[in-house]
């Protein structure tokens, strides 16, 4: 894309620079945003009328499941879905390719379901480490939207393994970490449960304390989380550890949570779907399940170095997957609905189910209100992202209902009436009245989260951004405004016009940009490979050819990256 | 054809897939430490490829070459006998390597044959994906299995898969004791009679019954089988903590296979329900490409037909299948039998078993190797276990040939879902439409 495009006196939110629905003009070239030419002599090659239209940075989603064996488990497991909902997406391009729909959508469909409301990039948030290859074969199929990946890394058996021995521990971890992002061509790393899995597969009652042991290894979470957490800031990588912590679900669990900040203090760590990590009640009774969302929001609000997703539950059939096989087991125990167990190759689980969020099931509503209550009570949209947890919470595609959600607080009542009564007095929805301003919604949907990733090119509108842009007809009704945008540029080129897809965009991968593991520090990994792994040392590697091909990332040196330095 | 040698591992790897991960050709198995003799294979390490490579009954070890040779000669048979067929149908391309579907899509193009995938034709997948699609399961990769496993049952598992160098991937890396019980068809035997006596016989057609039995007796303990084997099956699940069972595929003309592979899930769930033990089931094919392989690979790609369901479940007998208009059936791989297609139709099998092994046609069954580098459509080969293993993906090949296939099939399954959408106005035929695109 090499013309000059000009996108012409929309009401710009560009929150990374502090313009707040300001008309402006904004220009492109190359695929990338540029600065307004000095000399008013200079046309472009295409104007966009953009006047009285919201021009917003293309939105990023940190958090995800969209590719990977659990995604293509939970298709196979759940047919169902697409008999009852088949088609293509909205598109007036043939990029050759169809799919089908569904809670969990083909790979073609992510793209376009995702590029049509607004998307540009996405993050799947847990890849196993061995289906990497898969994962960016997959990527690679999803079209419209750039991507990256996070891989698991809090249950591999070589890292109990060496936190067991106790030597060398934080160069050792180090080590591990360089290598495990290195030859997934991932962006960082992501700790599930940690010790829990380990637990679980070994068939030994769940671990539900920071302090418990793992069994045969003698290592705590605490000490997982304190180390993977210490090796992820000395490499720089550009997301801290997206942490899923433990006791996911459960009644009583915010204890657990606000422990595990405690324990981390001073390091930075990204909380994912901290809505499911936030109940209070009796862990022994499901359906005592309240909100204790106050003491957290105090911890983040006091700690910017903290980020969050929401993983907010919206109501609706969608698909429970997890790399945490012991909560899958437990809520498949609950439910008794079909369930896929999976004990992945020493690194990590699986768990895929399906399940439906009821408005009517107390439990189920005052999910819904402690993710909202996330969104309306901490303090700095910057630490916060928006996401469903795709598919576990809802769908994507629910976004721009979440979206009303926050910005228009009479439609927030009027499905807070649609629930159960019980709902009001276990959570504190109903005081909460605050309504999130566009910019507000710009922040939370795109610049906090590109933050996040250290995607330092997206979530803006500065100089050298990438020209990944969204332009919303302004409407009353939300969901209609972000469920179908004008216009979407993807790279400076528009991907969506008219609602409709018009072009086909292959977009790129991003990985972490760090140097070759040396020879030494693999060895020991090597050893341990070659006698425990059941594939070859060199089929663990997503290899060079596929590793050049991606777009790379460059470490968070000192302190916090700005978005925008680019 | 021509093949290339990965000299550092003397493995065999595609000419056509510079840098693709070497396969052994004796069985697909992806083991990394065989040694083969550049011109004279000689699979050093594994006397199970050994003996697989010879089986031909001449003593001469098969070359990839000369399975390449014998690919093209099944191909060229099958073309001929195609030529009797007015309206064609060729069935179960996922299920292939594709060497195999390249001269497949071939033929199809040559003849104007439909290209029908075998979930459409069963109408419901096969009968794990659809016990799968009912019921999940629990599951462990082979690392897994190896590292935990206090015992292992395999359950139909081919006769090579008994043999001691392939049982070297669940051989114990720790001290774990491991027992090992099998279940296997009623006239099976071990290869070499090494666990013959720990072998449990289940007659034919007593499959689902079996497995009724060994469920009963984990239920309820006092409900002690007869059947001593029934008996010895529920000792190696009680006295376990950690149990896995290796399913091999079905064996041909399985009664109540849909049956069997549904009590086999209820019998996993069950026996996890305890809590105080782990069982894992995991499917081990008898080719590279597993059936499983394709459909996770499709379903991405979007090119499957979606199962077909009813108020019961999965559909299970052939209905609004396209290929009903067919007069002449061409199964590759998808263990269909004559006795599975309607009466009028012709029908020819091209089976993968003992593709090394077969010299000569019998009956109406072709046999096509599939000992060789397999990949599927988007160019990601997942074991057996589900573990991913990189290959080149075919559709960014450069091959200006296979380039050419690819774009054949893609026509072929687009005509194929036009013409059911326009025949049936059928919602799932015109997805089939729709994902031609």
């Amino acid at each position: 894309m090499s013309g000059l495009v000009k996108i012409a006196g929309g009401r710009v939110i560009d929150p990374l620079h502090g313009v707040d629905e300001e008309p402006r003009d904004v220009w492109i070239r190359d695929g990338r945003i540029i600065a307004a030419p000095e000399d008013p002599a200079i046309r472009p090659d295409r104007t966009i009328d953009a006047r009285g239209y919201v021009v917003m940075p293309g939105g990023v989603d940190v958090h995800c499941h969209v590719a990977g064996a659990k995604v293509d488990a939970s298709r196979l497991l759940r047919p169902e879905e697409r008999r009852v909902e088949l088609g293509q997406a909205r598109a007036a391009v043939d990029d050759f390719s169809g799919g089908t729909m569904g809670s969990c959508p083909t790979a073609t469909m992510t793209g376009r379901l995702y590029a049509g409301m607004g998307y540009t990039t996405v993050n799947d948030a847990a890849i196993a480490p061995v289906g990497a290859f898969l994962a960016h074969e997959e990527l690679a199929e999803t079209p419209l939207v750039d991507r990256g990946f996070l891989t698991l890394a809090g249950n591999h058996r070589y890292l109990l393994e060496i936190l067991n021995r106790g030597e060398s521990v934080d160069e050792r971890v180090e080590a591990f970490v360089r290598w495990l992002v290195w030859r997934t061509g991932s962006l960082g790393i992501k700790v599930v449960n940690p010790g829990g899995i380990e637990t679980w597969k070994q068939g030994r009652p769940r671990i539900s304390a920071l302090d418990d042991q793992v069994p045969e290894f003698g290592v705590s979470p605490r000490i997982i989380l304190e180390s993977l957490c210490k090796a992820s800031a000395a490499i720089g990588l550009p997301h801290p550890v997206h942490l899923h912590s433990l006791n996911l679900g459960l009644p009583g669990n915010h204890a657990t949570t606000a422990e595990t900040l405690r324990a981390l203090s001073g390091l930075p760590v990204h909380l994912a779907h901290v809505q499911f990590h936030s109940y209070g009640g009796d862990p022994n009774d499901p359906a005592s399940l309240r909100a204790e969302v106050d003491a957290l929001v105090e911890l983040v609000n006091d700690r910017p170095e903290i980020s969050v997703d929401v993983g907010q539950v919206l109501f609706g059939p969608t698909t429970v997957m997890t790399a945490d096989g012991a909560t899958a087991q437990y809520l498949g125990g609950l439910t008794k609905r079909k369930l896929l167990l999976d004990h992945v190759e020493l690194e990590t689980g699986c768990g895929v189910m399906p399940i439906e969020y009821r408005d009517k099931n107390l439990v189920h509503a005052v999910q819904w209100a402690t993710g909202l209550e996330w969104f309306l009570r901490t303090e700095d949209p910057w630490q916060v992202a928006l996401s469903t947890d795709h598919p576990n919470g809802a769908s994507f595609t629910a976004y721009p209902e979440l979206m009303a959600l926050l910005a228009d607080s009479g439609y927030r009542r009027e499905s807070l009436d649609r629930l159960p009564e019980s709902v009001r007095e276990r959570t504190a929805i109903r005081d909460l009245s605050r309504e999130y301003s566009l910019s507000e919604l710009a922040i939370v949907t795109r610049a906090a989260p590109a933050r996040m990733l250290g995607l330092v090119h997206k979530g803006h509108l500065g100089p050298g951004a990438d020209a990944d842009i969204t332009i919303y007809q302004p409407d009353s009704d939300f969901r209609r405004m972000f469920a179908m945008p004008r216009w979407v540029l993807k790279g400076g080129r528009v991907i969506v016009d008219d609602t409709e897809i018009r072009a086909f965009e292959p977009g790129t991968t991003h990985r972490f940009d760090q140097p070759r593991p040396d020879a030494e520090s693999l060895e020991p990994i090597r050893r341990w490979w070659l006698h425990n792994a059941t594939t070859a040392w060199e089929t663990a590697d997503i290899g060079d050819h596929l590793r050049s091909s991606l777009r790379t990332i460059a470490p968070r040196t000192h302190g916090q990256k700005e978005v925008g330095d680019v | 054809m021509t093949t290339g040698e990965d000299s550092s591992s003397g493995m065999t790897a595609s000419s056509i897939h510079p840098g693709a991960v070497p396969v052994c050709v004796g069985c697909g198995c992806l083991c990394h430490d065989l040694e083969l003799l550049s011109g004279a294979p000689d699979f050093r390490n594994c006397e199970l490829a050994r003996n697989f490579m010879r089986r031909a009954g001449s003593g001469n070890s098969r070359t990839q070459d000369d399975s390449n040779d014998r690919m093209a000669m099944a191909a060229r048979q099958l073309r001929d006998a195609l030529h009797f067929g007015r309206s064609i149908a060729l069935v179960g391309l996922e299920h292939t390597a594709w060497e195999v579907q390249k001269a497949a899509i071939a033929l199809a193009e040559d003849l104007g044959a439909w290209v029908v995938r075998e979930s459409e034709f069963q109408e419901g997948g096969s009968p794990w994906a659809a016990s799968f699609a009912q019921k999940g399961c629990t599951t462990a990769s082979w690392g897994e299995i190896r590292l935990r496993s206090d015992a292992i049952v395999l359950w139909y598992a081919p006769l090579w898969h008994t043999h001691p160098r392939w049982m070297e991937r669940f051989g114990p890396v720790s001290s774990r004791a491991h027992r090992l019980a099998v279940v296997a068809p009623g006239s099976s035997i071990a290869p070499d009679g090494w666990i013959e006596d720990q072998m449990l016989r289940v007659d034919p057609g007593q499959a689902n019954a079996y497995l009724r039995a060994v469920r009963d007796s984990l239920k309820d303990a006092s409900q002690e089988s007869p059947d001593a084997s029934v008996r010895r099956f529920v000792h190696t699940v009680r006295n376990s903590h950690w149990l896995a069972i290796v399913r091999g595929d079905d064996p041909p003309g399985l009664a109540e296979a849909f049956g069997v592979a549904e009590s086999f899930a209820d019998l996993v769930a069950e026996a996890n329900s305890t809590g105080d033990r782990r069982v894992v089931s995991t499917h081990v094919p008898s080719e590279i490409n597993a059936a499983g392989l394709d459909a996770l690979l499709s379903i991405r790609a979007g090119l499957s037909t979606p199962m077909r369901f009813t108020a019961d479940g999965p559909a299970r007998a052939l209905g609004e299948w396209s290929a009903d208009k067919a007069d002449f059936v061409v199964s590759f791989f998808t263990g269909l039998s004559e006795n599975d297609i309607p009466a009028g139709i012709r029908f020819v099998a091209a089976d993968a078993a003992d593709s090394f092994g077969v010299d000569s046609n019998s009956g109406r069954t072709i046999s096509i190797p599939v000992g060789i580098s397999g990949l599927g459509a988007t160019g990601t080969l997942i074991r057996g276990d589900g573990v991913v293993v990189p290959v080149r993906n075919v559709r960014k090949t450069s091959d200006p040939d296979l380039l050419s296939i690819l774009i054949k099939l893609r026509k072929a399954l687009r005509a194929k879902g036009e013409s059911n959408a326009a025949e049936s106005g059928d919602a799932n035929a015109r997805f089939g439409a729709e994902a031609a695109q």
